[in-house]
C-alpha cells in the first residue's frame, strides 16, 4: 500500500465545497510565488546577461553616486570691470587622518614629512598618536601631492575635497581685493567686507578695477620706488564722473596666497589706510576755496617777499621766489607764503567747512574695512588754517586726495569713491548705486578756473614732466617733509603729483605718492613730487592712452592761456629785479 | 475549477505588475542615466572653471608685457613714445606709386593662350588692371 498515494476524498455536501475552495487557494498562492520567482529570474537575467552585456560594450563599469539636488555652496568669484578674475575658489583635495587606524605613527609620519618637507615632524607624529578620531594633516593639496599620498597606500590617510582661494592675478591688487583664510574666511580688503555676499551669492562681484591700468600704475611706481630708493608708494586712477577707482597700489605688498609670510610693512595699505601730510597739492583746496569766496577773482596778489611770520611760526618758501605774486603764480610755482595768505583771506571756519564738504576730515566712505581716519588738529587754531592750506598739519589718505581733486575737476560736484561696478551687488550691501552726490562742492567756473590753473603747473610749473603731448595734462606737485622727533624731517620727504586728463573736460584722475625718495644725480640731488611723481604720472598716463585707446580731445584748447597775463616772464622779473637794486 | 473572471483578474494582475516592474526599472536606468550625466556635466563645468583660472593666470597683464618685450621686442609704452601732428600741412601727402612701364610680372605668367582652348584670351594693349580682369573673367565664362 502506497502510503504517499492520493486518497480520493469524496465529499459531498458543505464540506466538498470548502475543501475545493482550499485547493483553489493553494493554487493561486502557489502560482503568486512562482511568478515572484519568475520575475526574480527574470530580472537576474536582465542584469547579469543583458545589461552586463551592454556594459561590456560600451560604457565604464563605474558607480556614479546620485547627485543631490542640493546648491552647491561655494565662495563667489571676485573679477575686475572687463570680467578678469581676481579671486576665484576651486575644489583641492584635503589630507586627514584617523589615528585610530595608524598602526605604525612614526613610519606614517617619516612618509608623510618625506612627500610633504614643510611638515614637521614632531607636529604630526603628535597628531597621530591622539586620541582624536579625526586630524588634518594639510589642507589644499595640490593634484600632484594627492598622487603622491595615495601612492604611499595608509589605510588611515584620506581625503575631504574642500575650496581653496586662488588669486590669478597674485600681488597686483592684492590691498583692495585682500585675501582669505584656509577657512575661506575673507580677511582683509573686499574678501574680509563682502564676506557674507560672497559666502552666499554665487554671482561673480565685478570690482570697477581694470586690470591693465592696475598693472601699468604698479610698474611705473614700482621704477620710481627702485631709482629713488624710495620705502614705499601708493597710487591710484579714478573716473571723476563717478568716484570708480580704476587702479588703486600700494607698494610693497604681497601675494595673497602666501599671506602668512608678508610683513607688516607690506600688509599695510597706504592708500586708504595710510594718513599723511601730502603737502602741496592741498594747494588745490586752498585755491579753490579761495576763489569759491571771492566769486572766481583770479586777480589777486600775494606778498610772498619775506617769510611769513604769525607767532612763533615762520612759514617759508621752497623755491622762493621773494616777489609779489598772482595767485597763478602762486598755485604755479607752488608757494606755501601765498597759500597761506590765500586760507587768512577765507577764514578758519570756511576753510574747515570747505574741507569738510570735499571728505579730508572725516573717514572715507569706502567699501573696504581698511580705512584710516584723518588727523586733524584739535583744536584747530588760526596757525592751522594757514598750514593747511598747503598741507601741513592736516593728514588724509591717497584715496581721500584722489576724490576730493575728483570733485574739485569734474564740475564741482563731490563724489565719494567706489570699488563696486555692479550696481545690483552694490544694493545688496545697502551701499547706494550712484556715487555721484548732488553735493556742490564749487561752481563750475570755479572748477573751470582751478583745471585752467592745474593745466598752468603742467606747461610753465612744478609740474612740467608729467605732461603728454596732445592729452593735456594737469596737475600739481606735493612735497611734504614728514613729521618725525622734535618736527619734520627735511630729508625725509613724501613727494607726490597729481594729474588729471584731458584738462578740458577731465575724466581720469591720477595720484602718485612715493615714500621717502632720496635724491639721484639725475635728479640734481632732489627728491620733490616734480622730479619723483610727475614723470611717473606721465608714463602711467600714456600706458592709460593706449590701453583704453583714448582718443586725442575733439577740441585741443589750451585753457591756461587766458591766465599767462597774470604770470610774470623772466624778462618781467628780471627788469624788476633790476628796477628795486637800483 | 476557477472561474474565468479569477483568471483573468489574476492574468490582469500579473500584466500590470509586470508593466510597473517594467516602467520603474526604466524609471532607474534613467535616473541612473541622468546621474550620470549630471556628474559629467559637473565634472566638465570644474573643468572649464579651472582653466579659465589657468587662462587668466596666463593672461596676467605682467607676463604677457615680459612676453612682448622678450619675444617681439616691445618695449613700454612712454611719455614721448605719442607723438601728434598739430598741423595737417606737417602730414606728408599720401606718396602717388609711379607705375613702371614695364609689363608686371603676374601679366607675363598670363601667356596667350591657344585660342582653341578657348579659356583666357589676353590682350596686353588694354591699359587697366580691371579691364583685363573683366576680360579673363568674359572668357572663363565662355569657355568650356
Amino acid at each position: 500500500m502506497n502510503l504517499f498515494q492520493r486518497k480520493k476524498l469524496h465529499m459531498i455536501g458543505e464540506r466538498s465545497g470548502s475543501l475545493e475552495q482550499a485547493r483553489g487557494r493553494i493554487v493561486l498562492m502557489s502560482a503568486v510565488f512562482v511568478c515572484a520567482y519568475l520575475l526574480v529570474a527574470a530580472r537576474s537575467v536582465d542584469l547579469m546577461v543583458l545589461q552586463g552585456a551592454l556594459q561590456k560594450k560600451g560604457e565604464d563599469a563605474v558607480y556614479v553616486a546620485p547627485i543631490k539636488d542640493e546648491k552647491i555652496s561655494r565662495r563667489g568669484d571676485i573679477v575686475d570691470r572687463n570680467g578678469v578674475l581676481l579671486a576665484r575658489s576651486l575644489k583641492t583635495a584635503s589630507l586627514y587622518a584617523d589615528p585610530k587606524f595608524v598602526i605604525d605613527p612614526k613610519t606614517v609620519t617619516k612618509e608623510l614629512t618625506k612627500v610633504f618637507p614643510d611638515l614637521q615632524y614632531g607636529d604630526v607624529l603628535k597628531k597621530l598618536q591622539s586620541k582624536k578620531r579625526f586630524v588634518w594633516i594639510k589642507r589644499n593639496l595640490t593634484p600632484e601631492e594627492q598622487g603622491e599620498v595615495l601612492q604611499l597606500g595608509i589605510p588611515a590617510l584620506d581625503f575631504k575635497e574642500e575650496d581653496r582661494r586662488l588669486y590669478p592675478q597674485g600681488p597686483l591688487a592684492v590691498h583692495m581685493v585682500g585675501y582669505s583664510g584656509v577657512d575661506g574666511q575673507g580677511l582683509s580688503g573686499i574678501e574680509a567686507s563682502f564676506n557674507e555676499l560672497l559666502e552666499n551669492d554665487d554671482d561673480a562681484l565685478t570690482l570697477t578695477i581694470d586690470v591693465r591700468l592696475q598693472h601699468a600704475l604698479r610698474r611705473e611706481i614700482m621704477a620710481s620706488i627702485e631709482k629713488f630708493s624710495a620705502k614705499g608708494g601708493a597710487g591710484v586712477i579714478m573716473d571723476v564722473r563717478d568716484g570708480s577707482v580704476l587702479a588703486a597700489v600700494s607698494l610693497p605688498d604681497f601675494d595673497p596666497q602666501q599671506y602668512k609670510s608678508a610683513d607688516n610693512n607690506a600688509q599695510f595699505n597706504r592708500i586708504t589706510l595710510g594718513v599723511y601730510e601730502l603737502g602741496s597739492v592741498f594747494k588745490i583746496f586752498s585755491t579753490a576755496a579761495l576763489l569759491e569766496t571771492t566769486n572766481g577773482n583770479i586777480a589777486q596778489v600775494f606778498d610772498a617777499r619775506e617769510p611769513l611770520k604769525r607767532g612763533r611760526h615762520k612759514i617759508r618758501d621752497y623755491h622762493a621766489e621773494k616777489r609779489i605774486m598772482s595767485l597763478p603764480e602762486v598755485f604755479m610755482h607752488s608757494s606755501n607764503i601765498g597759500s597761506a595768505l590765500m586760507g587768512e583771506q577765507v577764514g578758519t571756519e570756511k576753510l574747515k567747512n570747505f574741507y569738510k564738504d570735499l571728505g579730508l576730515l572725516t573717514n572715507v566712505n569706502f567699501e573696504i574695512g581698511e580705512v584710516g581716519r584723518p588727523i586733524v588738529p584739535s583744536p584747530w587754531r588760526d596757525i592751522n588754517t594757514l598750514t593747511a592750506c598747503y598741507g601741513h598739519g592736516v593728514a588724509v589718505s591717497p584715496l581721500q586726495l584722489t576724490s576730493a581733486v575728483s570733485s574739485i575737476v569734474n564740475g564741482g560736484e563731490y563724489v565719494e569713491p567706489t570699488l563696486i561696478l555692479n550696481e545690483a551687488n552694490s544694493e545688496k550691501v545697502t551701499k547706494k548705486s550712484s556715487n555721484k552726490t548732488s553735493v556742490r562742492i564749487v561752481s563750475p567756473e570755479v572748477s573751470h578756473r582751478m583745471r585752467q590753473l592745474l593745466r598752468l603747473v603742467v606747461t610753465d610749473g612744478t609740474g612740467r614732466s608729467a605732461d603728454v603731448e596732445g592729452y593735456y595734462v594737469g596737475g600739481k606737485t606735493g612735497t611734504a617733509e614728514k613729521p618725525g622727533v622734535g618736527g619734520y624731517n627735511r630729508k625725509s620727504l613724501i613727494s607726490s603729483f597729481v594729474g588729471t586728463f584731458p584738462v578740458q573736460e577731465p575724466r581720469y584722475v591720477v595720484y602718485v605718492m612715493v615714500d621717502e625718495p632720496q635724491g639721484t644725480k639725475e635728479s640734481y640731488g632732489y627728491a620733490t613730487g616734480g622730479w619723483v611723481a610727475a614723470p611717473v604720472v606721465k608714463n602711467v598716463i600714456s600706458s592709460m592712452v593706449s590701453i583704453l585707446n583714448i582718443p586725442l580731445p575733439s577740441k585741443p584748447k589750451n585753457i591756461e592761456k587766458s591766465l599767462l597775463r597774470f604770470v610774470k616772464t623772466k624778462e618781467q622779473i628780471e627788469k624788476e629785479k633790476n628796477i628795486a637794486t637800483h | 475549477m476557477f472561474k474565468i473572471s479569477g483568471l483573468l483578474t489574476l492574468f490582469v494582475t500579473f500584466a500590470f505588475g509586470a508593466i510597473l516592474f517594467w516602467t520603474s526599472q526604466s524609471v532607474q536606468d534613467v535616473e541612473r542615466q541622468l546621474a550620470k550625466k549630471k556628474s559629467v556635466v559637473g565634472q566638465e563645468k570644474e573643468t572649464i572653471r579651472v582653466l579659465s583660472t589657468e587662462w587668466d593666470y596666463l593672461n596676467r597683464p605682467q607676463r604677457l608685457e615680459k612676453l612682448a618685450i622678450e619675444g617681439v621686442g616691445m618695449g613700454d609704452v612712454e611719455g614721448d613714445s605719442i607723438d601728434i601732428f598739430h598741423d595737417v600741412s606737417l602730414i606728408p601727402e599720401p606718396v602717388v606709386p609711379v607705375l613702371p612701364s614695364a609689363k608686371p610680372v603676374s601679366f607675363s605668367r598670363i601667356e596667350p593662350a591657344a585660342q582653341s582652348d578657348g579659356e583666357v584670351s589676353v590682350q596686353y594693349d588694354r591699359g587697366s588692371f580691371d579691364a583685363l580682369l573683366e576680360n579673363v573673367g568674359e572668357n572663363m565664362e565662355g569657355g568650356e
